[in-house]
């Protein structure tokens, strides 16, 4: 009964002069662009994956998926018939509008661009960005994208980005990281330095150059604190670090080398020195000797302590008595 | 112990058993050194697959962190404009590559060398390398063939300097290994440039073909045989 004029609603105007039918052509384009630009994209990262470095294929992939899409809306805008010297125009002010309006959009786009070409950070990267410590997962056009170590996510602005400091820990190819090991007094430093270096020498991570450095670096309180300090290759440098000092302990320890706890020698006085101690000699000015010619010795802190608890009994005893005395 | 085989296959000699058998259903790969060490891997494939086994680029070991080969030696004294070959030593790594399908995979690497890695040039912008310490010889030295293969390296002094040479660094990428019952070997070339730089270069055995087989290469560019890669050592050789 009823028979679509599909030609009619073709050409039937949308506004102005332009029909349905060019909307039709313009949306058209517009997602056969999409199509393009992903086919394209897709294909270049699978192509390119292994011969060009993550964050390069990234930048690539989306410049070629943009140029698509900006080639694609320049053949569909004729079909609106949009005059492009008027879009020009219109464009800069809008452009200055906009401006104001989202300055600080505006500047973190402006500090990604700088980003995406000074490259201080690269995805993947180790990084510590305005005290937030994370790993790089994408440098997009607004922000940054990371992980922290816990698996949180991060979204720093681009404007932080480039203004504040950065830390990049990978950036170098190489790093070095230092222990500090303490070995007693009584142990030979030269054999533990010996040991150490040897164990270097074995961990092929372990650069041979820059070489390593293990030195005695302090008499400490405790112990003689021997130095260690080595490089490696900055994607393996944490492996390294984690796994060296543990064999370090195993390897001195074999060798009869012991890792001190922390100690305090006293040197107390001697057991006949505390018993003299306002004891009647000392108090009629009688000379020392005379009491230790009486069979004093050396005396072991056990005896010293339950000599000063002895001492202290009589000296209670004799202040109670000389109070009752009195 | 290097050759092509059909799976399965099972190889033993003094030192490693190398094995590639059905078991329940599955291919599974196993291989046992003396140094007690063993190492075992599925493979599945429905195609006649191939195994070959053979020296590969020794820069994987004990992880990949680089392309780069470099070999120090003995310091020597080069006068101007002179050239003289001369033979060291490089670490041996023995690939098990399986081939299926129009391509391949290595499916196992390993050595019966140490490993050792160092930074050549600066941390930031210089490149780590896989390092190796080689005696001078003249003439062919004897090597442990499971453990070292032999450089042909020929020096060539384009300055008009004397110029001390001590490293040679030379780029994973274009290594061509060859091997025989009785050697591994490469040939290379090195070009003194200025007193700080040399260009290295990998290159092709065009005599001894019929002793010499070119093992495969797991690291390829693009085939273009006129095209060779060179590799420029800015860092200084002595």
């Amino acid at each position: 009964m009823f028979e679509i004029n599909s030609s009619a609603i073709m050409e039937s105007t949308f506004y102005g002069s332009v029909t349905f039918g060019q909307i039709i052509t313009f949306f058209a384009v517009l997602i056969i662009a999409i199509i393009i630009a992903k086919f394209v994209t897709i294909n270049l990262e699978r192509g390119l994956k292994d011969k060009v470095s993550k964050n390069h294929l990234n930048l690539v992939s989306k410049i070629f998926y943009y140029a698509i899409i900006v080639i694609g809306l320049v053949i569909a805008l004729p079909n609106l018939d949009i005059d492009f010297s008027g879009l020009l125009v219109a464009g800069g002010v809008l452009g200055i509008v906009i401006g104001f309006a989202a300055q600080s959009v505006v500047s973190n786009l402006i500090s990604g661009i700088f980003l995406i070409f000074e490259h201080p950070i690269k995805i993947g990267d180790n990084v510590l960005i305005d005290d937030v410590h994370i790993i790089v997962e994408d440098i997009r056009i607004l922000s940054t994208i990371g992980k922290t170590f816990d698996g949180i996510y991060v979204r720093i602005p681009n404007e932080k980005v480039f203004t504040t400091n950065i830390v990049n820990y990978v950036a170098n190819i190489a790093r070095r990281f230092e222990y500090d090991v303490e070995i007693r007094y009584a142990d030979d430093a030269g054999k533990a330095i010996a040991i150490i270096e040897d164990l270097i020498d074995k961990e092929p991570f372990c650069l041979k150059n820059p070489g390593s450095s293990v030195y005695v670096d302090q008499l400490a309180s405790d112990g003689v604190m021997i130095k260690v300090r080595m490089w490696a290759p900055s994607e393996v440098w944490w492996d390294v670090r984690t796994t060296m000092l543990w064999r370090i302990k195993v390897a001195i320890e074999a060798e009869g080398i012991e890792i001190p706890f922390p100690q305090r020698t006293l040197w107390l006085p001697e057991f006949h020195e505390l018993m003299t101690r306002g004891s009647p000699a000392r108090e009629k000015g009688l000379p020392l000797q005379q009491e230790s010619d009486t069979g004093a010795r050396p005396v072991s802190p056990h005896e010293v302590l339950s000599g000063m608890k002895l001492f202290k009994d009589s000296t209670e005893g004799q202040g109670s008595s000389q109070n009752g005395n009195s | 112990m290097y050759g092509k085989r059909d799976i399965p296959f099972r190889y033993e000699d003094e030192t490693v058993l190398l094995e590639a058998s059905e078991e329940k259903g599955l291919l599974k790969y196993r291989r046992v050194t003396s140094m007690k060490d063993s190492f075992e891997k599925t493979i599945i494939t429905s195609s006649d697959a191939r195994i070959v086994v053979n020296p590969v680029e020794p820069v994987n070991l004990p992880k990949k962190v680089t392309n780069y080969l470099e070999i120090e030696f003995p310091p020597l004294v080069m006068a101007p404009n002179d050239q003289r070959t001369i033979h060291l030593t490089f670490p041996l790594e023995i690939g098990v590559i399986v081939f299926g399908n129009k391509d391949m995979k290595a499916i196992d690497i390993f050595s019966y060398c140490p490993q050792k890695y160092s930074l050549y040039g600066p941390a930031g912008g210089g490149l780590i390398t896989k390092w190796h310490r080689s005696d001078l010889y003249q003439d062919l030295p004897v090597t442990d063939r499971l453990c070292e293969g032999i450089l042909n390296l020929r020096i060539q002094n384009k300055t008009s300097e004397w110029q001390n040479v001590s490293r040679v660094v030379l780029d994973g990428y274009a290594m061509k290994i060859y091997f025989s019952s009785e050697a591994v070997r490469m040939f290379a070339r090195m070009k003194l440039m200025t007193s700080t730089i040399a260009e290295t270069e990998f290159q092709s055995v065009t005599s001894h073909r019929d002793v010499l087989q070119k093992s495969i290469e797991l690291y390829h560019t693009l085939n273009i045989p006129k095209l060779s890669r060179v590799f420029t050592m800015e860092w200084g050789f002595d």
